[in-house]
Formats: structure tokens, C-alpha cells, sequence
């Protein structure tokens, strides 16, 4: 599989010292690579979507399943521009996409291009910046130890 | 007005009193004044006191006690709440339709009021005996429907708006099947009198006379009864999980107690009637209470105790049954209930003219 | 005079929005939905969540390992042990800890009892909310039993934060045996009573039944798990793909139905309380005993690393996903919780629905509105 993948997204690394087999795919190939992933390969339950803050680059990691084999792959990408972070949606391939991106959206500040309802859902429409940054500030809510 | 000539001692009471006062229309007009507040306090407590016992009885049902503080086991819990909704702030939306939203109370509690005054609580206790007293029991209760949809229309409030209009489908086809019901049993008595009704009974109850119509009839009225006082599981209008509070949503202290009280005087109408028409009303099973003495006593001991139990059966519906959903409650009327009492009612119409029920 | 003929094509409602919630008496929890209604019909279904979103991802992120367990309490709060379970197990995996075998069994009849509980309190409000009030009463009496067993072992009775990374944090009361073996014969006598109440009564069964249809395919792309998911016959308990804890050594069923509608997702739940009972008879009798806490740092620090942890709660597929760059507090920490995908499913086939269904689906979807909103 992770030749078949390398063949396809030269593009592609692996991450060695995981013990799940996880993935960085750089955006262009995100949405191919995902759809190969669903039709090919079986993994069809997009487990969770993660919104990641590395530092320099922001990043959203998928963890997906197949509901047969029960195997699961990480895919991972990174943006490094944090100011407009953009990037296809998967709700046409993970109906579950839907909520998870907007909660990305939401607290991370990634766009995600095709997504029929591009709002915020969990804070109010007219908060600024995205708290689960790790540039975030709130003096007065919160506590840092 | 079209008084029988069975002895009813309200009549007597106002030419009596009229009599004394010697104030010709004045003094009648007192005397009716007098018997409305009997009849207001009456009922105030009576519904008061349907609201403990409804209470009590889901807490029987509920494996709980139910209101045991105020009062002896509980008995003043009621008064108390109703105090407390009376000193309450009215508090609403500002966008209301004021002169529906304050109407609308008053509808449903004057309806359900009038309804009362024809139904006989004893051997010529009925306020207003007419001679088409059943007919006059289906047409002013019609009225409250009115108000439950003016006061879900005029609070301006979609939760409202749903219920009141749920309340007035609801209400408006489930009268068609507990007209039907009724007239099955006016089929039998030849009379639209209640008194009259309750009389002919003294050869046995209607439920027991016209078999197996009857009984269909019954179970109709029941269902019917059931959801015309908004019950579960009728309770749409106000299905609190759905709306919220339904067509009372916007309404709180005095106004939604109204719209609370007007529920249970109705759930006491519909038992009375049903009581009047398939059970004998005031008369004791069997006569066995009919050599003591004090018939009219004896008259209203039996007559709360049925309408009692009746009262029990809706309760016992409420607290064990889940609700209906709406396209299932119309289902129910249209293609099962008014259908059967249809040909409920030909039935009977040809077992009367045969004479084939005792 | 001209007649006027109407063509019911031609007359149009108009659409209006209600919201539901975020206080209503059938969200179970500040929820809020907005919908877009024409008349009795839901024709879309808008969530607007954060009502009770406390980002409890981030304050993870400044807490250290066991202090998170705390934290994940009041993620779901009526599984709260299956998700303190997720983070001990997730850190343990992570330290390679072996944990004692008490332990292990320890969590796994908590684990239960919690599921237990909290598909009790499922029925009561899946019946209040369906209009059958009596079913909340009979519900919480028996909720309450497995509330007092916790108590008197755990120290509380809703967030319990039992467990802690390598072991729980106080051995079994001596009662606890005694008591959970009389709550077993209770609970399998008074299950048959709510089917009597409730499951076998025909409004309910025609409320129930053929309402909120799910396919499997669509539960599996909407990412629905647990009795969800199992109520449209897609195998996902964690329980037996993966056991953790004592629940490779018991033997039980998955509880699968292919029906997919309201009434299957009720019979997966019903059933799987007895699932739950059978696994607790197994284990109850013979508790080895070989300490309550395996040895571990009195500063908890991960490796550098990515973990990934998931339970089976009560509501479903629980992820805890640990990023962890060797610091004594985690990178990332993401709640991966069942009620956020699941609200995605109650989205999709609540559409075109009667609003008396979408609260009959809601109420088969058993959310737990903290797990929603983290």
C-alpha cells in the first residue's frame, strides 16, 4: 500500500516511528489522495478530523478506518500559510466531513473551499481569531501555568 | 328558556328567592348571580382539587408520593400554587396581539363554565336543565377551541402559533367522532336532555342497554373525550417536548392558571357527559341506594364517584401512554374512528327500530 | 362571476424558522437547533453549538496527564468512566505501562455499570420525550442503585475520575460486590416491566418503527458509532474489535439490528444493557487481586509521539488522540467524542421529517450535549 501510494503522490511521506501508518500529503493531492483512499482501499469511516497548530504551520490531521479490516491510516496536512490557510472540503466524500470542518474552521481558521455552510458553530459569528491557536491570547480568560 | 317539568330545585331556588326579594326580574337576576358564584367557587376548588389528584395520581403511578407538605397529605398544595400564579408578574412578549391574547383565556374558561351548567349533579341539580342540553354542551365547548387558537395566534409566537393550530385540528375532528358517540346514545333516548337522559336510565344504564353499539360508542367517546381535553396522548397542542408549552407558551402567572384550570374543568366535562350518557349519571348501580333517603345526597355521592373513576381512566391514559405525532392523530379519526361510528350509529338506529336493545 | 380555481401546486407556504432550543424541554441540554420548517415538516436542520462549550481540547493543552482525566469527566458526564478510562489507557499505552489484571477488571465492571446507567437514563428521557412522562420515574429509581454503588467506591456519582494512568484511584468498597450482585438479578426483573410500559405499547411501536431510516452506508459516511451505527447493522463496538481492559477475558454479544430506523437503535440500546449484565456477571465473582496501581512517575511526561486511544461509551466510538512532544503537558489533545458525529447523522435524516419524528430521532440519537461541544 505504501508503495502503491508513493507511486501515485511522489509527493508523499511517511512518518517512520508511528505505530499507526500515517501520512503527510502536501494540499494539492489531499483530495485525490483521500478519495483513492475511500474507493481503493476501503477506508471508508472518516474517524475524527483534528485541526493541528505545529508552531510554524498549521495542519489538520484525518484518522480514517476501514470498517471492514478495522485498520486505520493517518493522513496528514500542513499549511504553511497561517494567515489564509485553504484547503478542499471532504464533505463530498465523508458526509461526517461537515461538522468536523467547521469546527476546524472555526477554532483553527482554515478555510475549506466547496463547503456549503462555511460558519462558525461553536463561538458567535462575530469572534475574532481562532482560540485553539497556540498564538491565542486571552489575559483575562485564561489561566496559564 | 325551556325548563322541564321535572322537579329541579335550582328553578325552585329562583322563583322561591325572587318570591322573598320581591324585586321582580331584579330578584331573578340575583338569584342566578347567586348560583354562578356557588358554582364559581365550586369549580374553582374542583379544579383545584382535579389538578392535586392528577398530581397524587402520577405520583402513584411514578412509584413517588406526590405533594405531601402543604397541608394535610398535601391537600392545600394546590390553593398554594394557585396563590402563588396569582401574585406572579404577567410577564410576556411585547409584540402580542393584545386583544386576542387576553381574550383568549376568557373564552376557554367561560366555555368550559357554561358547559357545566347543564350537566345534572344529583336528581334535579342542573343549573340550566334545558331540553337540548347536550347539543348546548357540544356547541359552547366548540368555543374554547376558539380560544386556544386566538391565544396561540395572538401571543406571536411560533410555538404557539403550532400548537394552536395543532389544538384546533385536533379538537375540531376528534368533536366530529364524540358528536357521533353522543348522538348513538340520543338515538336510544329519543331526548337531547341530560336529565332526561339520565332518567330513562333507571331501566339500566345505556352502556348496558344498547350492547354492543353502546359500548363501540363508549370506547369512541372515550378516545375522542381523550382528545378534546388535550390529553396524552392527545397532548400536541402542548406537547412540551415538540413546542415547548404549546399555545401557552407566552403566557404565565393568572393567564396560563386559566388555560391550566379550563384543561381540567374540561377533563370533569367530558367524564360527566360520558358519565350522563353510558353510566346513569347520578342513579346507583342497581338501585341499591335508592330506599336510604336524601336521594339527591345519595345522587351526588354516586356521580362523583363515577365521574371519579372516569376521571382515573384519562389520568391513567396520561401517565403510561406516549404520544401521538400528528399525521397519526388524524389518521386515527379520519379513516378509523369517524368511519366506525358512522356505521356505529346506523346500527343503532336499526337495532332502536326494531327494538333490539333492552 | 368569474370562479376562481385553485391548483393546491399553486399554493405555496411560506417557510419559517423555529429554534429549538437551546432551552427546550426535548434538547437534553442547552442544544440548539435551528430548523427551517414548513408547517409540521422539517426541512433543514441548522445546528448552532457552543452553548456549553468550554474547549476543553486546550485546556488540556495546559494541564498535565492526570489532571486531563478530570477534565474528560464533563466531556460526556454519563460516561464518564468509559472516558477516563480512554485517557488512562491512551497515556498507559503511550508509557507502556502494565497495569494489574484488578485493575483491568475494576474498569471493565465500571465501564459496564456506567453504560448501564447511562442507557437507563436513555429510556427514561427517550420516553419522556416520545410523551410517556412515567418512564423517567422508573428509569432514575434504577439509575440510582448503580449511582449509590458508585458513590460508595468512587466517591462520587457522576464524574467519577476512577481511573488514573496505571491503576484507579481507590480500591473496591468492601460492599461493592454484594451490592452489584443484587443490582444484576433487580435490573434483569424490571427491564421485561419497561418493555411493558413503553416497548410493547403500539403508539410507540408506530412512532418507533420506520421513522428515521439510516443505511448502513450512510451511517458509515456520516461517521455515526455506537447503538447508532449498530441499530443500522454496521459492526463498530470497540469492545470486541479491539478489546481493552478485562474485555478480551468475557464473553458477549454486539448487538446488531439491520433495520436502521428509530426502534432498532431502542432495541440496541435494551439489549445491550443485558450484554452489559452478562459481562458483569462474568467478572464480578472473581476479582484477582493483585494491587489497584501499577507503579508510575509522580510527573507523568509522554514520549514524543502521536496516540490514539478509543472506547466504547455508552454514546459510541470515543477517541482520544494525544500529540505529545515529550513535555510534561500534551502538545494537542483532541476529544475525538461519538455526539459530535452523531448530531451530523441527526442533520441528514432529520430532514423532510414531521417535527414529532425529528424529537423521536433526536431521542434515539442520545446526545449528550457536553460531548457535542467539548
Amino acid at each position: 500500500m505504501k508503495n502503491k501510494l508513493s507511486n501515485k503522490f511522489p509527493n508523499i511521506e511517511f512518518a517512520e516511528d508511528l505505530e499507526l501508518l500515517t501520512m503527510t500529503i502536501p494540499q494539492e493531492d489531499y483530495l485525490s489522495l483521500m478519495q483513492l483512499l475511500r474507493d481503493e482501499f476501503g477506508f471508508d469511516y472518516l474517524f475524527s478530523m483534528t485541526g493541528m497548530d505545529w508552531g510554524k504551520d498549521l495542519g489538520i490531521t484525518n484518522h480514517l478506518e476501514n470498517t471492514n479490516t478495522h485498520e486505520m491510516v493517518v493522513v496528514k496536512v500542513l499549511f504553511p500559510d497561517r494567515e489564509n490557510p485553504e484547503i478542499e472540503t471532504l464533505e463530498k466524500i465523508w458526509k461526517t466531513a461537515h461538522l468536523h470542518e467547521r469546527e476546524i474552521f472555526d477554532l483553527f481558521g482554515i478555510n475549506f473551499k466547496g463547503h456549503s455552510v462555511m460558519k462558525r458553530i461553536m463561538l458567535t459569528d462575530d469572534w475574532e481569531g481562532h482560540p485553539m491557536r497556540k498564538d491565542w491570547m486571552d489575559e483575562t480568560k485564561m489561566i496559564i501555568r | 328558556m325551556i325548563l322541564t317539568n321535572t322537579t329541579n330545585y335550582f328553578s325552585q331556588f329562583i322563583a322561591y328567592f325572587s318570591d322573598t326579594i320581591g324585586w321582580g326580574m331584579g330578584g331573578q337576576i340575583l338569584a342566578y348571580v347567586l348560583i354562578a358564584i356557588v358554582y364559581l367557587i365550586f369549580f374553582a376548588l374542583a379544579g383545584l382539587y382535579l389538578v392535586y389528584l392528577e398530581r397524587r395520581v402520577a405520583a402513584f403511578f411514578q412509584l413517588r408520593l406526590g405533594p405531601n407538605r402543604v397541608g394535610p397529605w398535601g391537600l392545600m398544595q394546590t390553593i398554594a400554587d394557585a396563590l402563588k400564579l396569582l401574585s406572579k408578574e404577567i410577564f410576556g412578549t411585547d409584540r402580542k396581539d393584545k386583544l386576542l391574547y387576553h381574550t383568549a383565556y376568557y373564552l376557554v374558561i367561560v366555555a368550559a363554565l357554561i358547559s357545566l351548567s347543564v350537566i345534572p349533579f344529583s336528581n334535579g341539580i342542573a343549573a340550566y336543565d334545558i331540553n337540548i342540553g347536550v347539543f348546548f354542551i357540544s356547541a359552547v365547548s366548540s368555543v374554547g377551541i376558539l380560544g386556544l387558537l386566538i391565544g396561540g395566534w395572538g401571543s406571536n409566537n411560533k410555538y404557539g402559533v403550532l400548537g394552536g393550530m395543532r389544538s384546533g385540528l385536533q379538537m375540531i375532528s376528534y368533536e366530529l367522532s364524540s358528536g357521533l358517540a353522543i348522538l348513538t346514545i340520543v338515538l336510544m333516548a329519543g331526548s337531547l336532555q341530560l336529565s332526561e337522559i339520565i332518567h330513562q336510565q333507571q331501566a339500566g344504564w345505556f352502556l348496558w342497554r344498547g350492547h354492543i353499539p353502546a359500548l363501540i360508542a363508549f370506547v369512541i367517546f372515550v378516545i375522542a373525550g381523550t382528545a378534546e381535553s388535550n390529553r396524552t396522548p392527545f397532548d400536541l397542542p402542548e406537547g412540551e417536548a415538540e413546542l415547548g408549552a404549546g399555545y401557552h407558551t407566552e403566557y404565565s402567572g393568572m393567564g396560563f392558571a386559566w388555560f391550566f384550570l379550563a384543561e381540567f374543568i374540561n377533563m370533569f366535562i367530558i367524564s360527566a357527559v360520558g358519565v350522563t350518557l353510558f353510566l346513569g349519571g347520578w342513579l346507583a348501580p342497581f338501585g341499591i341506594t335508592d330506599g336510604l333517603g336524601m336521594p339527591w345526597l345519595w345522587g351526588f355521592i354516586w356521580f362523583f364517584i363515577k365521574v371519579g373513576l372516569m376521571i382515573f381512566l384519562l389520568m391513567w391514559f396520561r401517565w403510561t401512554f406516549p404520544r401521538l405525532r400528528i399525521d397519526q392523530l388524524l389518521t386515527l379519526e379520519w379513516k378509523y374512528l369517524l368511519p366506525i361510528g358512522l356505521v356505529n350509529i346506523i346500527l343503532m338506529a336499526v337495532l332502536v327500530y326494531y327494538h333490539l336493545v333492552f | 362571476m368569474e370562479q376562481v380555481i385553485y391548483n393546491s401546486a399553486d399554493l405555496k407556504s411560506q417557510e419559517y424558522f423555529i429554534n429549538m432550543g437551546p432551552q427546550h424541554p426535548a434538547a437534553h441540554g442547552v442544544l440548539r437547533l435551528i430548523l427551517t420548517m414548513d408547517g409540521e415538516m422539517v426541512k433543514n436542520i441548522e445546528p448552532d453549538l457552543g452553548y456549553i462549550h468550554r474547549s476543553i481540547e486546550k485546556q488540556c493543552e495546559h494541564e498535565g496527564y492526570k489532571q486531563i482525566i478530570h477534565l474528560t469527566d464533563r466531556l460526556d458526564y454519563l460516561s464518564s468512566h468509559m472516558n477516563n478510562e480512554a485517557v488512562a489507557l491512551a497515556i498507559e499505552q503511550a508509557m507502556q505501562i502494565e497495569v494489574p489484571e484488578r485493575v483491568k477488571v475494576i474498569r471493565t465492571i465500571m465501564g459496564e455499570l456506567t453504560r448501564i446507567a447511562s442507557h437507563l437514563l436513555w429510556w427514561g428521557v427517550m420516553g419522556m420525550d416520545v410523551g410517556a412522562l412515567t418512564t423517567f420515574m422508573y428509569a432514575f429509581r434504577d439509575r440510582e442503585m448503580i449511582n449509590d454503588i458508585m458513590e460508595e467506591t468512587c466517591g462520587a456519582r457522576l464524574t467519577m475520575s476512577y481511573s488514573t494512568p496505571g491503576g484507579v484511584m481507590f480500591d473496591l468498597h468492601p460492599n461493592f460486590v454484594n451490592r452489584v450482585k443484587e443490582f444484576i438479578p433487580h435490573l434483569r426483573s424490571v427491564i421485561p416491566k419497561y418493555d411493558e410500559l413503553l416497548t410493547g405499547n403500539i403508539i410507540f411501536q408506530k412512532r418507533m418503527k420506520n421513522v428515521g431510516f439510516l443505511s448502513a452506508q450512510d451511517a458509515i459516511s456520516l461517521g455515526a458509532s455506537g447503538p447508532v451505527a449498530r441499530g443500522s447493522g454496521v459492526s463498530c463496538d470497540r469492545r470486541i474489535i479491539e478489546p481493552y481492559s478485562a474485555l478480551s477475558k468475557v464473553d458477549f454479544k454486539e448487538i446488531l439490528y439491520q433495520e436502521g430506523d428509530n426502534l432498532a437503535r431502542y432495541n440496541v440500546r435494551m439489549k445491550e444493557m443485558y450484554e452489559s449484565l452478562h459481562i458483569i456477571e462474568q467478572l464480578i465473582d472473581n476479582i484477582p487481586d493483585d494491587g489497584i496501581q501499577a507503579k508510575t512517575k509522580a510527573l507523568i511526561k509522554l514520549p514524543k509521539g502521536e496516540f490514539l486511544q478509543r472506547v466504547e461509551t455508552a454514546r459510541g466510538d470515543f477517541g482520544v488522540y494525544i500529540v505529545s512532544d515529550g513535555k510534561k503537558n500534551p502538545y494537542r489533545v483532541k476529544f475525538r467524542s461519538p455526539g459530535f458525529s452523531n448530531l451530523n447523522t441527526l442533520m441528514e435524516i432529520g430532514k423532510n421529517q414531521l417535527l414529532g419524528d425529528l424529537i423521536a430521532i433526536s431521542a434515539t440519537m442520545d446526545f449528550v450535549i457536553p460531548d457535542i461541544d467539548r
